[in-house]
């Protein structure tokens, strides 16, 4: 559940000084979007995005001798004249609930992650985020199935439902009971789908099948 | 009266000793159904009379085998069967001492049936067998499947006769991830699988976006459909999508993974087919066939109402041997 498990430890990370076609061809060469930009200590300072580096070249439509002597000034120019300053970053504890918050909120791509001190240790992107929670949901998890039941408001439904699949060696790996759903959500590792809707309405439950998973709204 | 050509059936009374034990689905009933409704021609439940000639199948060659599947996977298999195991990798694939044998026969069904078209006969064929396949593979046993059979007869067909270019046409209601996975990179195999939505449905594979890798990039076409979804769903399907891949690919040859338990009476996915629906698909394929000589074999896979398995399995004979 925590950002650490799914980010990418140790990030290639630039100094400010940093002139930007530099900073462009690596961002090209390894196929970021995204490098944080540190001092000495690898603390965070900004971040530069192949946005940012975009902009700051000349365009394409400006005479060719306006053009050249932008880029040689450009040349000479450091990264941190066009990094975005005071970006947000993710704590090392921070979770999978923070960086999806976070990342809806300021609408970005990627963000730093810092330890204790302040110090870059990983950049974690929507990438890793879809990722997680792919995993987390057993997206695409060979081998499983999804059962879908008619949700009540008995306190103890979901405890029923589990006794009931492990009692005859069924094996859950999800269940999702959304507030105020009409469904409750199982993954089950089974291919024997009439086996487990026997069992489960056998313990008074009530599975959704066919068409009607489609009618929810 | 309608006409029709010769229904070849290759099955073996073996495939009954595949014990899944009390209460499984994949049960040796399925055979018994199948079999009983194809020689039955009795007056009352039939209209006109089909056809039908038997052949034995013939017990996979090892080679033909490990052409796909991993030598310790076979050897696992084996061993768990004659150590009377009762299930091989998961509770859901039960074995009993003769699956393994059962297996080999399986799988040497669609060898037998390739021999046999090969020695010239142009009528259809259809391999009348259990364990299934589609699930299975190179050393992973899933949903019931352990050999893939139909994996193993294109192979053959490639290894064999020449025939380079092979295409898979997978209408079982469940994601053949077997046969996706062994031919995934393989662009001589096209494999076209029509099931219900991995959203929703076992084995969880089979995404519309997943067509291949590498050389084999568009050499896949999945065809997820919604829980619920009926005939036309599969026939518009047919029209716009598997029949533009199947004309630009210009197979040599055909293997059908024909699973009747997309019908709306199979609990076993939430498709609601009819059993129309596998006469129609019959048709389709005998003509598609005259465009690679007729060379096309199909073998069963899932379908797990009894009831509705014979009967679709009937209606797509009638589709197939047909004459129009």
């Amino acid at each position: 559940m925590f950002v650490r498990d799914y980010m990418t430890r140790n990030p290639v990370t630039v100094m400010p000084g940093v002139a930007i076609p530099v900073v462009r061809g690596l961002l090209s060469d390894k196929g970021f979007r995204h490098v944080p930009v540190v001092n000495e200590e690898g603390r965070l300072l900004g971040v530069v995005t192949d946005r940012d580096i975009r902009s700051a070249y000349p365009s394409l439509l400006i005479p060719e001798t306006e053009s050249r002597v932008q880029l040689e000034r450009m040349a000479q120019t450091p990264v941190e004249a066009i990094m975005s300053k005071n970006v947000v970053s993710l704590h090392c504890n921070a979770t999978l609930d923070d960086a999806l918050l976070l990342i809806d909120k300021k609408k970005v791509g990627a963000v730093p992650v810092i330890d204790e001190n302040g110090r870059v240790i990983g950049v974690f992107s929507i990438r890793d985020l879809m990722r997680a929670y792919s995993q987390l949901f057993g997206l695409a998890e060979k081998g499983s199935v999804l059962i879908v039941l008619r949700n009540s408001d008995q306190p103890d439904i979901l405890s029923r439902i589990l006794q009931a699949l492990e009692s005859h060696g069924i094996v859950c790996t999800r269940i999702v009971r959304p507030v105020g759903s009409l469904y409750i959500y199982l993954r089950v590792q089974t291919f024997n789908l009439r086996a487990v809707h026997t069992l489960l309405r056998e313990a008074g439950f009530e599975p959704v099948v066919g068409a009607e998973i489609g009618q929810e709204a | 009266m309608p006409d029709f050509k010769t229904i070849t059936i290759v099955n073996s009374p073996f495939y009954m000793k595949h014990d899944t034990g009390a209460e499984h689905p994949e049960s040796p009933e399925r055979m018994t159904a199948v079999m009983n409704r194809l020689l039955r021609n009795d007056p009352e439940v039939r209209m006109v009379k089909l056809p039908v000639e038997l052949l034995s199948p013939r017990i996979a060659a090892r080679e033909d085998v490990v052409a796909l599947h991993k030598e310790n996977y076979l050897m696992r298999f084996e061993e768990a069967c004659l150590a009377g195991k009762e299930w091989l990798g998961h509770s859901d694939n039960r074995i009993s001492y003769d699956s393994y044998e059962a297996a080999f026969l399986s799988a040497g069904a669609g060898l037998s049936a390739i021999d046999f078209l090969e020695d010239g006969s142009k009528n259809p064929i259809f391999c009348c067998v259990r364990p299934p396949g589609h699930h299975a593979e190179a050393a992973l046993a899933l949903g019931f499947c352990f050999l893939n059979n139909v994996a193993i007869a294109a192979r053959y067909w490639q290894r064999r006769y020449g025939r380079k270019k092979i295409f898979i046409l997978d209408f079982d209601a469940h994601h053949g991830n077997g046969i996706q996975e062994l031919f995934d990179e393989d662009p001589d195999v096209f494999y076209v699988s029509i099931h219900e939505h991995p959203t929703f449905s076992f084995p969880g594979t089979g995404w519309a976006n997943e067509n291949g890798t590498g050389a084999g990039q568009g050499f896949t076409l999945n065809i997820p459909l919604s829980p619920g979804a009926k005939d036309e769903a599969v026939l518009k399907a047919m029209e716009e999508q598997v029949k533009p891949a199947f004309d630009a690919f210009q197979p040599d040859a055909m293997v059908v993974a024909a699973g009747f338990d997309g019908h709306a009476l199979d609990d076993m996915s939430g498709l609601a087919y009819s059993t129309k629906l596998y006469g129609k698909l019959g048709s389709y394929l005998s003509v598609w066939a005259e465009n690679c000589d007729n060379r096309l074999v199909s073998i069963l896979e899932g379908g797990y109402h009894l009831e509705a398995l014979a009967a679709g399995v009937e209606a797509y004979l009638i589709g197939l041997a047909i004459r129009v």
